[in-house]
Order: structure tokens, then C-alpha cells, then sequence
């Protein structure tokens, strides 16, 4: 038999918080384990009989000590730890009667000790199974007795007390038994309030409003307890807490419970309204904060309260005119919006007559305002959030607020009333957008409907003057502002539905085609034939003569406004696309054509194409009338120049672009499924109108039949912009015949005679097609076949891209490889996924380009092709497992051995051929190294550490090695290009470190004289592009080789500059590594700053990157380290503020403040 | 510099828009229909390093919008030296000297004309800047004054001479300010003192 007494015994002793627990946990099992007739639990509960009162006695101690409180606290814990670790069905009905007595009658004798143990061990029981509701009500009795003790307690022990009484109230079974116990008087809750009327601790206040709130919503107390429990809370409000309050309670959580209380139930509408609204109209006594507190309130009232009619209705008009000067008046927009959402709140709750009350009010009071130039803006406020709140409100109060309106617009007072009139009819009518489309019973749809009238006149009455007076010759500044305004409300009304209805035999209503228009077919046409003159108007001569910001941005809204208006009326876009085409044929030179190509086919883009109409077809068919009219005017003007070409192609582009991120919203699925080899021929047999070559035809050559879904009109959106792709790639190229075999060279057009032109146009069709193709799916470009692009740039007919026996020499793609359509090749290559790469490998025509890429020394190529091909070779070898084909991967790493043979074996620079073949293989390096370093590659990464060594043409060379880890946009991963973690890692170990070592070791007796410094100069470039962490713990090697490359007398302008930002780079990571070369440092900074320099050798980024250093050094290093240089550095500094670029001067100046500063 | 003391309780103060700026030629207008301009006019990858190891400067790449080299050869203008020092906060008002119209654009003069081309650092350039302080009793131009100069010498290579003065007409006792000016030794006297020093600091402190 366990020894009760014992346990308690121990407990009261032990401090430790394991071993006080063990005791409990024994205590609780001995209690479950011990036989019914030894009856454990009254000797469970005895056991602290010597503690308690009575046994010692506390008025007999009176005379001598004090009782032991604490132990005595220690050994009630003991009990109610106990029943913590007890099974909630051990105890019999009859012990947890004898239990809550026991710990009930604690409240009463034991204030000082008792209380925390007490509450806690009653919570505990009271979700005991055998627990009697009935006895929740003998539990608050008792916790009443505590009286004035209960204030004395700590606040965890009054939140013990607070939590045990949340539960009592709140639970269903307890609070079911209270209840039917005192019924509508509750006046137990008279004896809580008087209990805890003083409380202030934020987490006690937080249950204590919980209880309040709880009861007023579920007790339906009567009147007079209602107002008690009113006086209770209201005198909290308005609630806050200090900022330092150690609680992890914030004041918005305190301020919500509180919220709580007051709109618990709608019976306290007659004391809440008038209370809160007092505390507002205090006037300045009431801070910002407190405001925004009292209107939240007032809504959360609003919001709650059942039964609007009786709590609302009867204080709406005291609200509303207590509110209405807050938004009149008032200037923290926080409580403005506050405001706004009360009145809104009122508008939601309220319905017939009250709400034709509150709404007349609303708008008796408003529309005053409306004729004065101070008031509009607050009173179109006002108006609006009343009449957003719901299509009732808005049938009400539209129409007086239109009329009004356009009265007052007949004799603005200002040039800024005018302005807040036609913003707030433009919100009105953005009101009406949002709300027409909402579920409506079938009369308030036919209310909706009655006030349609008021909507259809708005352009001829309200916008057409402001809007036309916007694309007037020389338009004051007031009107291009008001037109700004007006273009937008004339924006907002084109894409209104109408509200006509159809009832549906549930009831509910739904409007009866969803395209029907508001607006009359030909006024939509005459608003987007405005909009689009002030846009013209706007980019004519006269118009840019008179550029302003203000006209900018009327600009601007039109372009937003017509966007909307073609977004509704599809069918208004081919006549905008004829009018700018107007236009652009209409210039005078090409140049000009060039330019208004430009702003025209880009605004077209956007207006047309930026946003899918509710047809997805019609957005479509506007797309393709659009890019197919510009294709059709390059095919047309074979004369044209480059340059208009080149506008028109980017606006086919930017029509691309902006077609598709609009359904991207829509996210299309992209499927492969009819997708196949004969794609051509199957969208033209669609789309009959993309083989048109008469602009006016192909206005007309597109008609929408059937509807489409949005991923059908996706993928046909795809298949014609590729189809369009192929007919620019068509029209640029050519199909020859050399040595018998059928090649491509580019058009005669592209002859040279207009330079860059020629570059920039063929990248523009390439982007063009690396676009589209980059949208497709893996599976779509499989299904096409678009690797074959790369190869016949689609001219499918003539040239094959099946044939290729590997072989190195053959020279049946040198027009791939060297000639100049590789740029189009390029393009879409960039676009593949690995998988359609790999078909080049396996039709063995990408070994072929490879193998002939690393041999073939022909310089009659131009630097842009050679270029182009280098990044052909890096995609290739990166896009595929090139490591793995056999014999290529051979053949190529015999090559690398060969290259550098050549290269150690090269007298003098001149060779060119030697510098060509090892740039490509440096360009395959940076395919596959960020793929793979293993050791089927190891022979061309002995090229790659060896090349710097080798000869004369080591140095060169070494220069380019960052090829290898340059950042390129083909390698990123959002084009496919596969990219391993950690590569840069792996380069640096495997080539930067060895090179690193060979540089800093004694020099060998037969190297050769420059051998060291082209090492360095490899280390540098390569490291120029990695980050810092990479090469930390090399760091101070990395210092050396720097400085040294930066002093030797023969390095070029490139190598100073890596080796400028590399240091740069060191200092700023860690200047600690930088301050022992503090002198080496700043004599090369200064070196490269001095003007003393002549200007051939100055080199305006490295002193960029030099001054940059000067400006850091002094937040950088320690001042001792920079003390004994400032004479020199201030001397140089102040001749740099003389530098003749600007930039550098401004740096100049900064780094001359700092250096000044130095102590 | 008590607030009861100002000898001009409410000067006219220009708004930062109404200042003369470098910017000439505006910025092409942005529009919602020009986002993805830039993107599809960018130069692509292959034409700059280091893809391109060959001179391609030949081969310049056609621009959109032609906009200012950061790097091209520029004197310096009156411009230049107008934003040096139209930044320096009035003593006595929390605002710019070019905003109260204190500094103008056309009261400064370079001498040789910067429209000649750069100087060579061992050709002396005068760089004279005329005053206009807010009222004619200005009593606190003298301070202003030094306060230009300071920032000019601190500012500008060892070739450059700089001339404060105020502008004819413009201050009830201008030969004496302009006197106490263009005294070196007067000068460097008043940067001895620590007073002075800090109410200097004050207002340069707002020059970048």
C-alpha cells in the first residue's frame, strides 16, 4: 500500500522540476492501481493534512511564526499535479464531488496558498468523465468568495482562476447547466464582474474578454446584466498596452478582443453606437491610433450584429453624420479608409427601405459637394463606398451621382474640378464593371437594367470633348490633364455589358450573353478611333515637339484605355491595325518609317495582343492579322531598308511575347498530340489567310468560325508564329548548290552594304524563332522535329538533315559552321531541349559540325559568324552527353593534343589558325565542363592548363581562357542548358589550382620567357568570374599573382583589368588579406588614375575599377595602413578630379572626401 | 542661427524639377506597350565579350534609344560645376542654394571655355561664380560665399582657381563681401575658426 503521505512529503521537499514530476506520476498510478476498499483517494488527500490549516492551526501560530506558506502551496501543487498524470475516468462521481468541495473551499479559507493549486486541479476535473455540469455552477460560487483576495493574486494565478472560468462558461455541457440554473438573470455573472472588475494584465484581459464576449452572445442575458457586463468592458476602451509589455500578447490582438465584446450582441446597439461615436467626436483629444480603434469597432458592430433592422437601422443617420467629416475633413488617409469602410459596411447590411433611406441620405449630403472644387474628391469618396456595396445600393445612388456629375462638369468651378468629376465617374463606372457580372435575384437585375439609360449617353455628353481636345495642335496643359482623366472613364465605359436579363427557373439570374456590349457598336468604334488619334497625335512631329510629362502620360492612359476597349470589342482591331499602317507608309524616309514602325507595331502589340478577349478565337484572329500584316510589309519591300525591317520584325516579337505571357495567365496546356512533321501545311490549311501577300487581303483573311479553347487557340497561337518564323527565314535565305551539294546562304539582300543592320535583323528573325520555339513543350518539339530547323533553317524541301557520315573533312555544313546563316541556326538551337538535341547527334551531323568546328581553319569567315559558331559549339556540347559518343570524343581530345602541340611548337604570333581551332575548343570546354569534368575530357583540359605555357601564342591565349567560366546567356537554365551544381568548384580544382601552383613555383630552366606571366594572366581571367568563396582559402596566392601581373610593365589593358577587379574583389571580401599589400595597391591604383598616363594607354574601366578601390580603402583598411600614403594619394586624388570623363571625376571627388577623412 | 534672427523669414524656393539639369534630351516615354523594348533590342550575347574575342567595336550594334557614353571624354562644364554647389544647404533654411536661387546657371563662367575640349592639367582655368543672395542685407553671404569656395577647392584639380563673389547689385555692401572674399589670408583665417568650421560642415554636408 503506498504511502501517501510519503510522496507529498518528498514533493514538498524536492526542488527539482524531473523529480517533482516522477512523484506526481507516482502518486497518480499508486491512485489507479490501489484496491476500491483501501480507498486511496481520501488518502491521497489526506496526505497534506500537515500542511493545511487547522492541524497546526493559523491563528494559533499567530503568537510565533508564520505557517509555511510556501510549503504548504507546494503541497496542494503535489494534489493537483497528481490529478494532471490521472486517467480522466479513474475517479467515482462521489470522489469528484468530494474533490471540488475540497478544492473549492480553498477560495474561501486558503487566499494565500491555495489558489493557483486550487483552480489548476479543478480545470483538471472538471473535463474528468464523472464530472456533474451541474457542479460548474458550485465551482464559480466558491471562486466568487475569493472577493477582494482575487486582486492580490499574481497574475498567473489569476489566469489560472481565469482560464478555469473560461471553461466552466464556454464549455456546451457546463454552460447548458448554467444556463437552465439562473436563466436570464445570470447574476452569478454580477458576482464575476465585481471579482474581476480590476484586471489589467494583458493575457488575463484576453480570456476575461473571451468570457464576456462569449456569454453576451450565448447567455441571452436580460437587460440589466447585459448593461453590467457592458460597464464591465466599455471601461477598457480604448484598449492599449505598453510597447515593452514582457507578454507575448500585441496590442492588435487585445484591441480584437475587446472588439469582441462590443459586438457580441445587438442589444448593445443602443449603448454601443452613441459611446463610440462620443469618443470620436472628442474631437483633437482623440489620437490617430484611438480613431482608427473606434471605426474598426463601430464596423466589427456593424458587420455582427444580428437583425440590422433593429440594431443598425435606428443609429445609421447618427453615424453617418458623425462620419461624414472624416472624409470630408480628415487627413490621415488610414481613418479615412477606416471610414470609408464603415459607411460601405452600413450600405452591406441594410436592405429595403432602410437601405433607400440610408442611400438618399448618403446622397443628399454628397452631391452638395460635388459643385465645389475642395469637396469633390471626398464626396465622390463617400459616394462610392456607399454605392460599391452591392448592385442595390448602386441602383439607388447612380443615377442622382451621374447626374449630378455631368452637371456640375457643365460649369466646373476649375480645371482640377473638372478633373476629380471624370475620376470619380470613372470609378463609378468601374463599380458598375465589377458589379454587373455578380449574382442578382431576377428583380434587382431588371432594377440593375433600369438605370442602363444613364450609361449609354456618358460618351456624347460627358467624354468626347476632353478626350478629342487631347489630340488637339497645341492643348494647354489643364487639357492634356483632363483628357488624361477623361481617356480613362471613356476606357472604363467601352467595356460595359449590358444588364439585360434572363430569369432561370431557380431563381437566380444570369445575364443573357455575356459579349452583349452597353454601348452601341458604332460609339465603341468612335471611342477607340479617339483614343487611338490622341496616341497618333502624340508620336506625330508636332506632338513630340510638345513632349511633356503630362503628355506622356495622357499617352500612356490612352494606351491602357484602348487596350481595354479592343479587350471588349475585338472586331474594332483591324481597323486600328489599317490606320497605323497608314501611317508608317505615309513617312517621309525611311528613317522615319523605321521609327514609327517601331512606336506603331509595338502599341499595336500591346493594344491588340497584351490582354485575351472573351473569345479566345477573336484575340487570335486580331494577333494574327496584326504579325501577318507585318510580315506581309517585309515580303512586300524587297527594297525596304534593314532598319524598317528590323522595327517590323521586333514588333512581331513583342506581339509574340505579349500573346503569350496573356494566356500564360490562362495557363494552356501544351499538348503534342496533332502536332507532327507536316505542321506547315496543316496551319495554313487552317488559317488559309498566313500564305496572304497583300496587306489589305489579310485584314479580311482571318475569320473567326467556331470557338476555340484557350489551350487550342495556345498551340495554334505556336504552330502559325512558327509558321510566320519560317516564312522570314525563307525570305532571308537562299538554297545553292556547292561542289553538288545543296547549301543556304543568305538572300542577296544581305549583301553588306548595310553593316550592323544585317547582324541585328538576322538575331531579331533568330530571337524570333528561339522564342516560339522556347515555348513549346520538349514533347511539341520532338513531335515537329524542330531540331531539323537548326539544319535547314526551313527549307525542309531542299536540304536534308538526315544524311552524315562522321567525318571531319567533309565540308557540307561549312555554310552551318562558318558561313554567315548560322546566326539563324543559333536561335533556334538555343530554344531545344536536350532530347531534340540529341537527334542531331544521332543523324551524326552535330559530330560533324563539331569535328569540323575544331579543324577547320578557315579565317574568310567574318568575326560576328565566328562568334556565332563559337556559341553553336558550346550549346552542342552542352546540350548533349558528348562525352559519351565515341568516336567523336576521341577524335576531339587527339585534336586538343594536336592544338597545342602546334601552339609549343609556334615561332611567333602570327598563326591565326592555331588561335581559331583552340577558341572553339576552349567554347566546347564550357559546354560540357559545366556538365561533366571527368576523365574522358582530361586531354582537353591538359589544353586548357597548358595552353598559357605554350609558346608565343601562350599569352593570347591565356587571355581568352575565360571563355571557359564567362557567364553566358545560351548556358543559363532557362534554356535548357544542363548546368551542375558546384561546377565552378570542380574547374577550380581541376585547372585554376594547378595553374595556381605553376605560377607561383620557381620558374623552370627551359621555359619560356614569358611562360610565368601568361600563367598569370590565365589564373586572372579565369578567376575574374568566380565568386569569392570559391577561391578563398587561395586567396593571398591570388593577391600575389594580381599585383604582380598589374606592376609587370607588359601587361596589356585587358590583363590589368581582370587583375584590378580580382583585387578589388579580394579587398572587399577580405580586407585583412589586403592590408600587408596596402603600398602594392594604392601604387597601382594610383598608377592607372594618373593623368599622366597618355590617353592610348588609359583605359577608362580600369580606372573605374581602380578608383573604385581608392573610394573603398578607407572603410576598408585600417587607417595605419594607409597614414604613410595619404600626402601621395590626396596629391593624385585632387589632379583625378580633373580627369576628362565625367564618371571618373565624380569618383574622384568621393574617394578625395574619404581619403581627406582619413585619421 | 536662431530662428527669430533670419534675415529672410520666407525666401521663394524653386521645386527640384525647376532646376537646370545635364538631362537635355528627355528619356523616351515608357509606356505599358514598351516592356519588352529593351529585351528584344538588347545586344545578344555573341556581339560582346567575352564571346566575341574579336574587335567588334567595327561592328557597333543599332540602337533603340541612343543614350550617354559613361565613358566618353567631357570637360568640365558649368553645369558640372553648378551641381557641386547648388547641393550646399542654405545656413539658414533647410534647403538647397540652388533651390532659394542662390547659385544660377548662368552666373557661372570657365575660363578657358570647356567648349574648347578638355584642358590639360597644366593650363590654369578660372572658374568664377557669382552670388545672389535671397535679400540685400544678407548678413550671412559672406558665410554662403566661403561656403562655395570651400566646397569648389575641395572638389576641383590643384589647376582650377576658383572666384567667389556676389553679383552687382545684389547685396547692399557687395564690395565688402566680395573684399573679404577674395582675401586668402582672411579665408584661411575664418577656416581656423571652429564655429565657423562647423556651420561650413553643416552645409556641405548635403553635397554628394
Amino acid at each position: 500500500m503506498a504511502d501517501f503521505r510519503q510522496l507529498a512529503l518528498e514533493y514538498v521537499l524536492a526542488d527539482d522540476e524531473a523529480k517533482l514530476t516522477s512523484l506526481a506520476k507516482q502518486a497518480a498510478s499508486e491512485l489507479q492501481g490501489a484496491a476500491a476498499p483501501t480507498n486511496p483517494v481520501a488518502r491521497w488527500v489526506e496526505s497534506v493534512q500537515p500542511w493545511m490549516p487547522g492541524s497546526q492551526g493559523d491563528d494559533e501560530m499567530a503568537d510565533g511564526d508564520s505557517p509555511d506558506w510556501t510549503a504548504r502551496a507546494k503541497a496542494l501543487e503535489f494534489l493537483s499535479r497528481t490529478l494532471d498524470f490521472l486517467g480522466t475516468d479513474v475517479l467515482k462521481p462521489s470522489q469528484i464531488k468530494l474533490l471540488v468541495s475540497f478544492f473549492g473551499a480553498m477560495f474561501d479559507i486558503d487566499h494565500k496558498a491555495g489558489i493557483l493549486a486550487s483552480a489548476t486541479a479543478l480545470s483538471r476535473i472538471s473535463i474528468m468523465k464523472s464530472f456533474q455540469p451541474t457542479s460548474a455552477n458550485d465551482i464559480i460560487q466558491k471562486v466568487c468568495t475569493l472577493k477582494d483576495d482575487f486582486p492580490r493574486q499574481v497574475a498567473k494565478t489569476r489566469l489560472a482562476v481565469f482560464e478555469l472560468l473560461k471553461f466552466l462558461i464556454t464549455s456546451p455541457e457546463t454552460s447548458k447547466a448554467i444556463q437552465s440554473r439562473h436563466g436570464s438573470s445570470a447574476s452569478f455573472m454580477s458576482d464575476l464582474i465585481r471579482l474581476c472588475q480590476n484586471e489589467r494584465d494583458p493575457a488575463n484581459l484576453m480570456v476575461w474578454f473571451e468570457i464576456l464576449a462569449y456569454f453576451l452572445r450565448e447567455y441571452s442575458p436580460s437587460k440589466e446584466i447585459l448593461e453590467e457586463v457592458y460597464g464591465a468592458f466599455k471601461a477598457y476602451f480604448p484598449i492599449s498596452l505598453p510597447r515593452t509589455s514582457p507578454t507575448g500578447i500585441t496590442p492588435d490582438q487585445l484591441k480584437l478582443s475587446l472588439r469582441a465584446c462590443f459586438s457580441s450582441n445587438k442589444d448593445l446597439a443602443p449603448l454601443t453606437f452613441p459611446f463610440l461615436l462620443g469618443k470620436l467626436d472628442q474631437g483633437d483629444g482623440v489620437t490617430a491610433n484611438v480613431k482608427l480603434d473606434v471605426l474598426k469597432t463601430i464596423q466589427a458592430c456593424i458587420e455582427e450584429y444580428q437583425n440590422p433592422h433593429d440594431s443598425v437601422t435606428p443609429y445609421f443617420n447618427q453615424i453617418w453624420g458623425s462620419l461624414k467629416y472624416e472624409v470630408r475633413n480628415g487627413e490621415v488617409e488610414d481613418s479615412i479608409w477606416a471610414t470609408l469602410e464603415v459607411l460601405k459596411a452600413i450600405a452591406v447590411r441594410l436592405e429595403g427601405e432602410d437601405l433607400r433611406d440610408y442611400a438618399l441620405t448618403v446622397t443628399r449630403d454628397c452631391v452638395n459637394d460635388l459643385s465645389s472644387t475642395l469637396y469633390t474628391a471626398p464626396a465622390g469618396r463617400l459616394l462610392v463606398s456607399v454605392l460599391s456595396a452591392g448592385p442595390a445600393a448602386f441602383v439607388l445612388m447612380a443615377a442622382p451621382a451621374v447626374t449630378h456629375i455631368k452637371e456640375n462638369l457643365r460649369h466646373p468651378k476649375a480645371p482640377a474640378h473638372s478633373r476629380d468629376l471624370l475620376k470619380l465617374l470613372q470609378v463609378i463606372l468601374e463599380t458598375r464593371i465589377f458589379l454587373v457580372g455578380a449574382k442578382m435575384a431576377t428583380s434587382e437585375r431588371s432594377d440593375f437594367s433600369a438605370i442602363d439609360t444613364i450609361f449609354k449617353t456618358l460618351y456624347d455628353d460627358v467624354f468626347r470633348n476632353p478626350v478629342q481636345s487631347g489630340a488637339k495642335e497645341g492643348a494647354t496643359e489643364d487639357e492634356i490633364r483632363l483628357a488624361t482623366e477623361a481617356v480613362q472613364g471613356a476606357g472604363a465605359l467601352v467595356c460595359q455589358r449590358s444588364s439585360g436579363s434572363i430569369a432561370t427557373s431557380d431563381g437566380t439570374v444570369t445575364t443573357n450573353d455575356e459579349n452583349e456590349k452597353l454601348l452601341p457598336e458604332n460609339t465603341c468604334s468612335q471611342i477607340c478611333d479617339s483614343l487611338f488619334s490622341i496616341i497618333t497625335y502624340g508620336n506625330s512631329a508636332s506632338g513630340q515637339d510638345s513632349r511633356s510629362k503630362d503628355s506622356d502620360e495622357l499617352v500612356n492612359s490612352t494606351t491602357t484605355a484602348l487596350q481595354r476597349a479592343v479587350a471588349a470589342n475585338p472586331n474594332a482591331f483591324p481597323t486600328l491595325v489599317e490606320k497605323a499602317f497608314e501611317i508608317v507608309t505615309a513617312s517621309p524616309s525611311e528613317q522615319d518609317k523605321a521609327s514609327s514602325a517601331h512606336v506603331f507595331g509595338s502599341l499595336l502589340a500591346y493594344v491588340g495582343c497584351s490582354k485575351l478577349p472573351q473569345k479566345p478565337a477573336e484575340g487570335l484572329r486580331n494577333y494574327l492579322i496584326l504579325v501577318k500584316s507585318l510580315q506581309v510589309d517585309i515580303v512586300s519591300s524587297s527594297n525596304g531598308s534593314l532598319s524598317v525591317w528590323g522595327s517590323l520584325v521586333a514588333s512581331i516579337q513583342s506581339a509574340a511575347r505579349y500573346f503569350n505571357e496573356a494566356f500564360q495567365e490562362l495557363k494552356p496546356e501544351r499538348s503534342a498530340s496533332s502536332w507532327d512533321r507536316s505542321w506547315a501545311s496543316a496551319i495554313v490549311s487552317k488559317y488559309p489567310g498566313l500564305d496572304l501577300l497583300d496587306r489589305n487581303a489579310v485584314l479580311d483573311g482571318f475569320i473567326v468560325s467556331g470557338s476555340l479553347s484557350v489551350s487550342e487557340a495556345y498551340a495554334d497561337f505556336l504552330l502559325a508564329t512558327l509558321y510566320i518564323v519560317r516564312q522570314l527565314y525563307q525570305k532571308a535565305t537562299k538554297v545553292t548548290e556547292i561542289a553538288g551539294i545543296k547549301a543556304l546562304q543568305l538572300d542577296d539582300k544581305f549583301n553588306g552594304s548595310e553593316g550592323p543592320l544585317e547582324h541585328q535583323y538576322l538575331h531579331f528573325i533568330s530571337a524570333l524563332a528561339g522564342f516560339v520555339l522556347h515555348e513549346t513543350s520538349e514533347e511539341q518539339q520532338l513531335s515537329l522535329k524542330a531540331h531539323e530547323f537548326t539544319l535547314n533553317l526551313f527549307h525542309d524541301d531542299a536540304i536534308s538533315a538526315t544524311n552524315g557520315a562522321i567525318d571531319e573533312q567533309s565540308s557540307a555544313w561549312d555554310w552551318l559552321i562558318v558561313g554567315r546563316p548560322n546566326t539563324l541556326s543559333l536561335g533556334v538551337l538555343d530554344a531545344l531541349h536536350p532530347s531534340s538535341v540529341s537527334h542531331l547527334f544521332e543523324s551524326g551531323i552535330a559530330q560533324q559540325v563539331l569535328l569540323r568546328g575544331v579543324t577547320i581553319s578557315d579565317d574568310s569567315a567574318d568575326s560576328v559568324s565566328r562568334a556565332v559558331f563559337r556559341s553553336i559549339l558550346t550549346i552542342l556540347s552542352n546540350k548533349h552527353r558528348i562525352e559519351t559518343v565515341e568516336p567523336l570524343i576521341t577524335q576531339l581530345n587527339q585534336q586538343a593534343q594536336t592544338v597545342l602541340q602546334q601552339a609549343q611548337n609556334a615561332a611567333d604570333e602570327t598563326d591565326t589558325s592555331i588561335y581559331t581551332k583552340s577558341l572553339s575548343l576552349f567554347a566546347i570546354a564550357a559546354g560540357v565542363l559545366r556538365r561533366f569534368c571527368g576523365k574522358q575530357i582530361q586531354p582537353l583540359l591538359k589544353l586548357l592548363s597548358e595552353v598559357p605555357t605554350a609558346g608565343a601564342t601562350g599569352k593570347q591565349l591565356s587571355q581568352h581562357l575565360e571563355l571557359v567560366v564567362a557567364p553566358q546567356a545560351i548556358l543559363a537554365k532557362e534554356n535548357f542548358a544542363v548546368v551542375k551544381p558546384l561546377w565552378m568548384q570542380k574547374i577550380y580544382f581541376q585547372l585554376v589550382k594547378p595553374l595556381l601552383e605553376a605560377a607561383l613555383a620557381p620558374p623552370a630552366a627551359d621555359a619560356p620567357a614569358n611562360s610565368k606571366a601568361s600563367i598569370n594572366v590565365g589564373v586572372l581571367s579565369l578567376i575574374k568570374h568566380m565568386n569569392f568563396p570559391i577561391y578563398e582559402e587561395d586567396s593571398e596566392k591570388v593577391m600575389r599573382i594580381a599585383i604582380s601581373t598589374a606592376q609587370s610593365g607588359t601587361a596589356g589593358v585587358a590583363d590589368t583589368r581582370a587583375a584590378l577587379e580580382v583585387l578589388k574583389n579580394i579587398v572587399v571580401e577580405s580586407p585583412d588579406k589586403g592590408e600587408s599589400h596596402a603600398r602594392s595597391i594604392i601604387d597601382i591604383c594610383v598608377g592607372e588614375i594618373s593623368l599622366k598616363k597618355t590617353s592610348r594607354e588609359r583605359d577608362a574601366e580600369t580606372g573605374k575599377t581602380a578608383m573604385e578601390i581608392m573610394v573603398g580603402l578607407p572603410r576598408l583598411f585600417d587607417s595605419r595602413h594607409l597614414l604613410p600614403h595619404q600626402p601621395q594619394v590626396e596629391r593624385e586624388l585632387a589632379l583625378a578630379c580633373g580627369n576628362p570623363v565625367r564618371e571618373l571625376r565624380r569618383l574622384a571627388r568621393v574617394a578625395r572626401a574619404a581619403w581627406s577623412d582619413l585619421k | 542661427m536662431a530662428a527669430a534672427a533670419l534675415d529672410n523669414a520666407n525666401p521663394t524656393i524653386l521645386s527640384a524639377s525647376q532646376l537646370p539639369t545635364r538631362q537635355k534630351k528627355t528619356a523616351p516615354r515608357l509606356g505599358p506597350d514598351s516592356r519588352f523594348g529593351d529585351l528584344i533590342f538588347s545586344k545578344p550575347s555573341y556581339f560582346s565579350q567575352p564571346l566575341s574575342v574579336d574587335d567588334l567595336k567595327a561592328v557597333s550594334w543599332p540602337k533603340l534609344n541612343s543614350y550617354e557614353d559613361d565613358f566618353a571624354s567631357d570637360p568640365i562644364d558649368e553645369q558640372e560645376i553648378y551641381d557641386l554647389i547648388s547641393t550646399i544647404s542654405d545656413p539658414e533654411h533647410p534647403v538647397s542654394l540652388g533651390q532659394l536661387s542662390v547659385i544660377n546657371l548662368p552666373d557661372i563662367h570657365i575660363t578657358p571655355s570647356p567648349s574648347l575640349g578638355a584642358p590639360s592639367p597644366n593650363t590654369i582655368v578660372q572658374v568664377a561664380v557669382e552670388i545672389t543672395p535671397t535679400i540685400t542685407h544678407c548678413s550671412l553671404a559672406t558665410v554662403i560665399g566661403l561656403g562655395v569656395r570651400v566646397r569648389l577647392e575641395q572638389a576641383l584639380p590643384p589647376n582650377y582657381r576658383v572666384v567667389v563673389r556676389c553679383k552687382e547689385n545684389s547685396h547692399s555692401q557687395d564690395d565688402q563681401v566680395n573684399k573679404q572674399l577674395s582675401d586668402k589670408e582672411r579665408v584661411a583665417a575664418a577656416l581656423e575658426n571652429d564655429t565657423l568650421k562647423g556651420v561650413l560642415d553643416k552645409m556641405l554636408e548635403t553635397c554628394a
